[in-house]
């Protein structure tokens, strides 16, 4: 491949991370429709457990988008 | 021994502790400006990692998370968790770009690559200018912070004043000494220090409060003051958090100065997912020991704290930081309560150093040895940042001992700045097409500074502004107006030849 080409390739999955940022951190504002005292998961108010879950699903995509580009040679 | 002398001395000792490190690390130092601030650009994953991480917490991580979370409740962990791991992210996209072109064309300050882009040296300067003023605010609060450690973890005996002039001296002196090479050093051991620090303190006062952990504390809140268990920002409030402590922080000198450090690009894409794992889980156990005060608050311990502490302690401090102190000296034992707040002035000096380290570059390498003493040997400009390191840290030390407010608010104040460099930032990482010229970059960021400074509550006053707002919200008022009056001044002016050649030379960097 040449170099030109993977610098295409690299810039696409880069494009591609861009606008999943974009949609899961817009989910981060989900909270408003949960903003409530009222207990779910292990006892948390429902914008907690919201705001937690939310977390965990925005680490897990970093950590999956990273090891995909490092694999891939960055 | 008393309580208070064991836990002194155990912050004392921690402080000795770096100050060695400080010196060994001058002893290895070049006489260079390269690897006075960028250790020559050969860091690894962990030294990258834990000097991003751990710069980027600060005595706001340590001290006003807690307090945050004792007073809007969960409020803190909403933004907190967007906007740290948005923080990582945009280190991740924009770092490594910055780290590109700044291993290709020399730079070493964030002034160095924007002037470089432009062609602009009245860029250069108020860049350096405007930015060395907006982190003032940072080196205030990392004062504040310092004095409250030695007041409180010495009973008194050590007052805020002389505890916070202590304590940023030790900071300043082994930056002196070891320049960010001794920052880099001590920030993996600050790193790992303020790390464990908090995840201990978080299990011990969750359960020094109620023995069923966090579970019994969301159910005695829910009964005490159900809003602290629901987001109480508005979303504007989000946004301007997420903008400003991610993509605004991360500009700041001295996180920027980061991304030259490391030795390739991959060591900087781990270190932004490392940064993103710190950062964020970093708040789990700050929120246990925020909302633990929360109940205790609402209800006294009796012995320990009473009902309504955290007024007591706004009054006689200025603001509720000192919650956290006070719950460690409250609760735990002497020798755990020195180590934890070790840790938090940890957290406080290894900002702090990187601060005073980016603020004395902008002001020698941008300005001094540019415009007032060009062409001297290289020791002679390290000598000049050393001086200046001294200057600043008195120049937030006086402002400190003014008690200016909570932490968080006047943090808040210069990351709202550095989100001001956001939009010429991107056009010079994003060389696509030349949407900004020099002429729309100046008028923007002067614009988009000047609306931060007085819409922002704690500045607009001495503007007798009638309508301001906390920082993030004048942030993204900067933010909005800074975008239009850029595009509106790079649509109405031409590129100069020389920007639009040194245009398709950074196209050429990052694209082939």
């Amino acid at each position: 491949m040449t170099q030109s080409a993977a610098a295409g390739k690299s810039s696409r999955r880069e494009f591609l991370f861009i606008v999943i940022v974009v949609v899961v951190w817009t989910a981060a504002f989900g909270v408003y429709f949960v903003n409530s005292p009222s207990p779910s998961l292990w006892s948390l108010s429902s914008a907690y457990a919201y705001s937690l879950m939310w977390w965990l699903i925005a680490m897990l995509v970093f950590i999956a988008y990273t090891i995909y580009d490092l694999a891939r040679g960055g | 021994m008393e309580a208070w002398q064991t836990t002194t001395a155990i912050v004392l000792l921690y402080c000795a502790l770096v100050l060695v490190i400080g010196y060994v690390s001058g002893k290895v130092l070049k006489k260079s400006l390269e690897d006075f601030y960028v250790l020559s650009r050969k860091a690894g994953t962990v030294v990258t990692f834990l000097a991003t991480a751990s710069t980027y917490h600060s005595a706001f991580a340590f001290l006003t998370s807690v307090a945050v979370f004792a007073t809007a409740g969960i409020t803190f962990w909403v933004g907190s968790s967007a906007w740290t791991t948005m923080a990582a992210v945009f280190m991740y996209l924009v770092g490594v770009r910055l780290m590109k072109l700044g291993r290709v064309r020399g730079h070493i300050s964030p002034a160095d690559g924007l002037a470089d882009f432009y062609k602009s040296e009245l860029l250069r300067v108020l860049v350096a200018a405007i930015m060395a003023l907006f982190i003032i605010a940072y080196i205030v609060v990392q004062a504040v912070g310092l004095g409250l450690i030695l007041d409180i973890g010495s009973n008194g005996v050590i007052p805020y004043a002389y505890g916070s002039l202590l304590l940023m001296l030790v900071a300043t002196v082994y930056m002196a000494l070891g320049g960010l090479r001794a920052a880099y050093w001590t920030d993996v051991l600050q790193g790992v220090w303020m790390y464990l620090g908090i995840a201990l303190a978080g299990v011990l006062m969750l359960h020094s409060v109620a023995a069923g952990g966090l579970p019994e504390v969301m159910d005695r809140l829910r009964e005490l003051n159900p809003r602290l268990l629901t987001m109480n920002w508005g979303p504007e409030m989000l946004l301007g958090t997420i903008m400003i402590f991610g993509p605004g922080l991360m500009l700041l000198p001295h996180l920027w100065i980061k991304f030259y450090v490391a030795k390739d690009e991959k060591v900087l894409k781990a270190s932004a997912l490392g940064t993103a794992l710190y950062l964020s889980s970093y708040y789990i156990p700050a929120a246990m020991v925020g909302l633990a005060a929360a109940v205790i608050n609402a209800v006294g311990l009796p012995g320990v704290l009473e009902k309504g502490f955290i007024s007591a302690l706004t009054a006689k401090y200025g603001s509720a930081d000192a919650v956290m102190a006070t719950m460690i000296v409250k609760f735990l034992h002497p020798v755990v309560a020195g180590f934890l707040l070790a840790g938090a002035a940890a957290a406080a000096m290894s900002t702090l150093d990187s601060f005073l380290g980016s603020t004395s570059l902008l002001l020698t390498r941008d300005i001094y040895q540019r415009y007032v003493r060009p062409g001297k040997p290289e020791s002679e400009y390290v000598l000049v940042s050393r001086l200046l390191m001294f200057v600043w840290m008195l120049i937030g030390w006086y402002l400190a001992v003014l008690r200016p407010g909570l932490i968080f608010d006047i943090t808040a104040i210069p990351v709202a700045g550095g989100l001001q460099l956001v939009p010429m930032t991107l056009q010079m990482v994003i060389p696509k097409k030349k949407i900004i010229n020099k002429h729309g970059a100046v008028a923007g960021f002067v614009v988009g500074s000047i609306l931060v400074t007085l819409f922002t509550v704690q500045t607009g006053k001495y503007f007798r502004m009638p309508i301001t707002y906390h920082a993030a919200v004048a942030g993204l008022i900067g933010l909005a107006a800074n975008i239009a009056v850029t595009l509106i001044v790079s649509t109405l002016t031409k590129p100069t030849q020389e920007e639009v050649k040194i245009f398709e030379e950074y196209k050429k960097t990052l694209y082939s």
